[in-house]
């Protein structure tokens, strides 16, 4: 089983570290002891066939479930047993398969409530209208429509979010999770459902937030084309384990991968 | 499918700068001539006693429904309770008026009533706190919380029953009751001393605002108990959805009546009679002014868009970094603190008030006027509210007897009709009737796109 | 000791009613995930139109007007499908069901006043009658309120559904105390005194009466009956085709019907067998504390409602096991808490926050936990 490249420079301080986590429930052992290392900067899938256990290991990493033995880390921070709103301020953000934008909130409002979350300050200062609160609201709203702008949505600010394509929707859920200022985004399928097009336009966008944004990002995905295209290490899951981690070129030729999940290449 | 243009595009709430305080200042002072207009002489001579006594219905419902908007409305909790808070504001703002308060002319005391009564319920909260915090050290939270209650409440059972076998006359209800006994030895103890304290402290007003500023104190103080309420019932309420948070507000509503009706010194059954009046039209809408404003500033603003996002989809909003609970139970607090308000209101107008006129009606009645007037919507709440107070008074002139009947009957029909609600979610001076605004174009180059 | 056993018999007869009315609430919320707020108001109906059943004063016939408006109503509907351009054999399948429902309650109701008022039937058989009439009655105003009510409103969002249902249960309360109806004052069941006809023959009195235990008739009644209709419907939910219907509808609506059952029928028959058994607790309830009016089902219809959500909502073996329970604390607090019989109501609302509290999901429910 081919290891992942030592890494010599030294841990930087918004890695993320998954160290030997398992997840059970009742009886089943969802995810086996599962590792993993992304610095910020790197471009990481994580794949396996359906139920393999991918998105277990994205709500483990995001607080949705604490892990049964193991520990994960944000630079220097244990992060396993937080919640996962104080996770996200910690640094991570996510976006979710099935997309959960706010439905009936307008595309703008989506984005900038993410950019401004501290809960119960201001509260009285919005009663009063004081210029504190008008100050920073305006700044708030032009810092949403900045990045809205950014992301290619600007247009369609005061769009309601459930009536946007489907594109504009996994777009939207990328920038509001992009909103947060992470220096880690876990991106669960965000090709699913798109043509070819769209696909490449996905790949486009993933490459430029890596560069404009400068975080880590790791990817669940199931076209095998846009994984090996653009990611740089790639850990395989079946039924829990971890099968390989690898480059997308050890990884195609992997015997293990190749029997459970990806069949011979086409000659 | 893409229909209505308002229904694709939503118009950005005004956004509104210190500016925009004076014209409220400039419409509660104007209901100051409108009170004299409606109450004073002209009103006397011309207008029947009945109809001086609805706009004040109409405003108390008002204050109702749109403190129950931003709890059902904007954030999306569905509580049938609203008539506890109410009931909790009138008995608060009530009992201290008619012992205290001397016909309005002793504000220190009431003052007092209220600091008294914070000191002793934060003592007499302190033990559970403690053992609260202390189970939330144990991780196993959800399984030690249920097991110190069943043995709390095990022990207190038992002991009761023990000590009601041994002396079957005297009803003692052991460590919990003795505990109530010191409590209420301390509070009587401070209202006995620091009272005068007060009273001297506060002699220096003079007399013209002595009056308004105990009726003031009187409806703050209930709306902070109110909001306290609120508070305790939002924290066990945030674990709960939908159907379930309905049943569970009406049972806290239900246990609060129960409650006051069993308590011999808040009046018991027959409630409290001799309440000094002096809610009018003008204080009462100086108070829904108010309200609106509140609600409407809290609504739209980033407290409530992260509100509203906790409504929409509580799992993505903590993905974000919003605290959840915080929000939540921010929103009870802040309804629950108006419905005492108008309780408040209530009890001072009426010079009675007895818990059955807190019961499960009186908390389905906001509900209705909140989803006839479309959820989210502050205006149609209002609306609502000023329809379905004065719908029954409209029916009782056409047909007495079968009044109800056509009211029930308008609703179910009115629901199954229109169930968006009058308004639909949208604000009266927004959607159709508003300009919307021209779709942007992108400043600069974006996203290779 | 044997103030205990009273009071345990007196807390079964209790909870069994409370059982019947909760199974239909648990029902319902399986199948449409609705609180029935109307449901405690059919079991109010039940027990007052037996009362009126059994003493004879069967309205024989529902005022001329009502006819006119409900034929108007029928003609309306007929005329705006046609204009929406449907033709008559599809309208005629769309009403079918109400007109139904009209169609023959009219020869019934003919037939019962006919009954009750001119046929001096003997006790027995005049109590089989009462039953099968108010069950009917009360089968057929459940349905009714789905099919008006609650169908229409089933895309949409539930609290739309929930201030429908309350203002069902509104129309029913005041429309019973319309004095045209039944009148708000409580009136005094059949009990067979004085002359009086008697609902159910031989029922007074208690059946053992030793060692201090009193053992009412009517308790046997209520228990036996209870037992019966839930064996009854046990077989119905695990053995018929409409039980295995019913199930799959519970668990996942729209694949249901993506399977090829037929929702609107067994949505229809969750009401209308819900409404049945409501019906005859409210003519245990009547028979058991002797009075009926028109708000007496405010009360045990929330009770059973807390007892449903006690047991587990959507379960029905946990609708009757929180039944049973809830009526067992209720005289438990009764008999041995002092002052207890003023904290009844409460002990039912403290269970609730409790349950909702420690498991939401109730007694016997399961944890639907929400995938992420």
């Amino acid at each position: 089983m081919t290891q992942a490249t030592a890494d010599s420079r030294g841990l930087t301080d918004d890695d993320l570290r998954v160290e030997q986590v398992t997840r059970r429930f009742g009886g089943l052992l969802a995810v086996a002891p599962f590792s993993l290392h992304l610095r910020v900067g790197q471009l990481q899938g994580l794949i396996g066939p359906n139920g393999a256990g991918k998105t277990t290991c994205f709500n483990l990493m995001t607080g949705v479930y604490a892990p049964s033995s193991g520990q994960i880390l944000l630079g220097s921070q244990r992060i396993d047993s937080t919640p996962p709103a104080a996770i996200n301020r910690a640094g991570i953000a996510r976006t979710f398969q099935n997309i959960r934008l706010f439905q009936n909130l307008t595309v703008l409002d989506n984005v900038a409530v993410a950019l401004d979350r501290s809960a119960e300050k201001g509260l009285l200062q919005a009663i009063l209208r004081s210029p504190r609160y008008s100050r920073s609201t305006a700044s708030l709203n032009a810092r949403a429509m900045q990045l809205l702008d950014t992301m290619g949505l600007a247009d369609k600010a005061d769009f309601i979010a459930r009536n946007l394509p489907y594109g504009d929707q996994r777009r939207l859920e990328i920038a509001r999770a992009l909103a947060t200022d992470p220096s880690i985004l876990l991106l669960d399928e965000p090709a699913a459902g798109m043509n070819p097009q769209e696909k490449i336009q996905l790949m486009e966008l993933i490459r430029f937030i890596r560069e404009r944004f400068g975080v880590g990002i790791l990817l669940i995905e199931h076209d095998m084309k846009l994984v090996m295209t653009i990611c740089e290490t790639i850990t395989v899951l079946d039924h829990g384990e971890t099968i390989a981690i690898g480059t997308p070129a050890e990884v195609q030729c992997h015997p293990k991968v190749v029997e459970a999940y990806l069949g011979e290449p086409a000659h | 499918m893409l229909s209505r243009k308002s229904e694709i595009i939503a118009p950005r709430p005004w956004r509104a700068t210190a500016l925009a305080n004076v014209p409220l200042v400039i419409a509660m002072l104007a209901m100051i001539p409108l009170g004299q207009l409606l109450e004073g002489s002209w009103g006397q001579e011309n207008l029947d006693a009945y109809f001086t006594r609805l706009p004040i219905l109409v405003g108390i419902n008002i204050i109702l429904a749109v403190s129950l908007q931003l709890i059902n409305g904007y954030s999306g909790q569905f509580s049938l309770g609203h008539a506890g808070f109410m009931a909790v504001g009138a008995y608060m703002a009530a009992y201290p008026a008619i012992e205290y308060s001397q016909q309005f002319s002793n504000p220190g005391a009431c003052v007092i009533f209220f600091v008294a009564l914070g000191i002793c319920v934060a003592i007499g909260a302190t033990p559970p706190m403690i053992l609260f915090i202390l189970l939330r050290k144990t991780k196993q939270f959800h399984r030690s919380l249920p097991a110190a209650l069943l043995i709390a409440t095990v022990i207190w059972i038992v002991a009761d029953i023990a000590s009601a076998a041994s002396a079957p006359k005297t009803p003692v209800w052991t460590i919990w009751t003795r505990f109530l006994a010191a409590l209420e030895n301390l509070y009587g103890w401070i209202v006995l001393h620091a009272g005068p304290i007060a009273g001297h402290l506060l002699a220096w007003l003079p007399d013209l605002l002595r009056k308004p500023a105990c009726f003031v104190i009187l409806l703050i103080g209930a709306g902070l108990c109110a909001s306290a309420v609120g508070f305790i019932v939002g924290l066990p309420a945030l674990r709960l959805r939908g159907d379930y948070l309905a049943i569970a507000t009406l049972g806290f509503g239900e246990i609060i009546r129960i409650a006051i009706t069993n308590d011999s010194t808040l009046g018991g059954a027959l409630g409290l009679s001799g309440i000094p009046r002096y809610t009018d039209f003008t204080w009462l809408y100086i108070c829904v002014i108010i309200t609106v404003a509140v609600i409407w500033r809290v609504a739209y603003s980033p407290k409530g868009r992260a509100i509203m996002a906790v409504r929409e989809d509580e799992i993505a909003a903590s993905s974000i970094g919003i605290n959840t609970t915080s929000y939540k139970v921010t929103a009870f607090t802040i309804g629950a603190f108006f419905a005492g308000l108008a309780g408040a209101l209530y009890a001072m107008h009426e010079s009675s008030i007895t818990p059955s006129s807190f019961g499960i009606i009186k908390s389905i009645e906001p509900v209705v006027m909140v989803t006839l007037g479309g959820l989210g919507s502050i205006s149609g709440a209002i609306l609502a509210a000023i329809i379905l107070t004065l719908l029954p008074e409209v029916l009782r002139s056409i047909s007495p007897d079968e009044r109800m009947v056509i009211y029930s009957l308008l609703l179910v029909v009115m629901m199954i009709l229109r169930p968006q609600g009058l308004l639909g979610g949208r604000e009266l001076w927004f959607g159709k009737w508003s300009r919307t605004r021209k779709p942007r174009t992108p400043a600069r180059e974006a996203v290779p796109a | 000791m044997q103030q205990f056993i009273q009071q345990l018999i007196n807390g079964l007869s209790v909870g069994s009613i409370y059982a019947l009315i909760a199974v239909g609430y648990t029902m319902v919320y399986g199948v449409l995930q609705l609180i029935n707020f109307a449901h405690g108001d059919v079991f109010m109906v039940g027990a007052m139109v037996s009362m009126y059943a059994a003493t004879g004063r069967v309205t024989a016939y529902l005022p001329p007007w009502l006819h006119i408006l409900v034929i108007v109503c029928f003609a309306v509907a007929f005329l705006v499908n046609k204009l929406l351009g449907r033709t008559f054999k599809q309208t005629f399948h769309k009403l079918a069901s109400l007109l139904a429902v009209y169609f023959i309650s009219i020869p019934a109701l003919l037939a019962s006043s006919f009954l009750s008022q001119h046929l001096h039937l003997g006790n027995w058989s005049m109590a089989v009658f009462v039953l099968i009439f108010t069950i009917a009655v009360c089968g057929a105003m459940g349905f009714l309120i789905e099919r008006l009510a609650y169908r229409p409103l089933r895309e949409r969002p539930r609290i739309n559904s929930l201030i429908t249902a309350i203002g069902i249960s509104l129309l029913l309360e005041y429309g019973g105390q319309n004095s045209g109806v039944f009148g708000p004052t409580p009136q005094p069941y059949p009990q067979g005194d004085e002359g009086q006809p008697q609902l159910i023959p031989h029922l007074s009195g208690a059946l053992w009466n030793h060692n201090g235990i009193v053992i009412q008739k009517v308790d046997v009644l209520v228990l036996a009956l209870t037992v019966l209709i839930m064996l009854a419907l046990s077989f119905i939910v695990l053995k018929t085709r409409v039980g295995l219907g019913l199930r799959a509808v519970s668990y996942r609506f729209d694949t249901a019907a993506l399977m090829g059952v037929n929702i609107n029928s067994i949505i229809g028959f969750t009401f209308v067998l819900g409404s049945c058994l409501a019906a005859v607790a409210g003519i245990l309830w009547g028979v058991k504390y002797h009075s009926g009016e028109p708000l007496m089902g405010l009360m045990p219809g929330i009770k059973a409602f807390i007892a449903a959500v006690f047991g587990g909502i959507g379960n029905i073996a946990g609708a009757v096991v929180g039944g049973v329970v809830l009526g067992l604390i209720e005289i438990m607090v009764i008999g041995y808490l002092p002052g207890g019989s003023q904290y009844k109501d409460a002990a039912a609302f403290v269970i609730l926050i409790a349950i909702l509290l420690v498991k939401p999901s109730g007694l016997l429910g399961k944890n639907a936990v929400e995938k992420v």
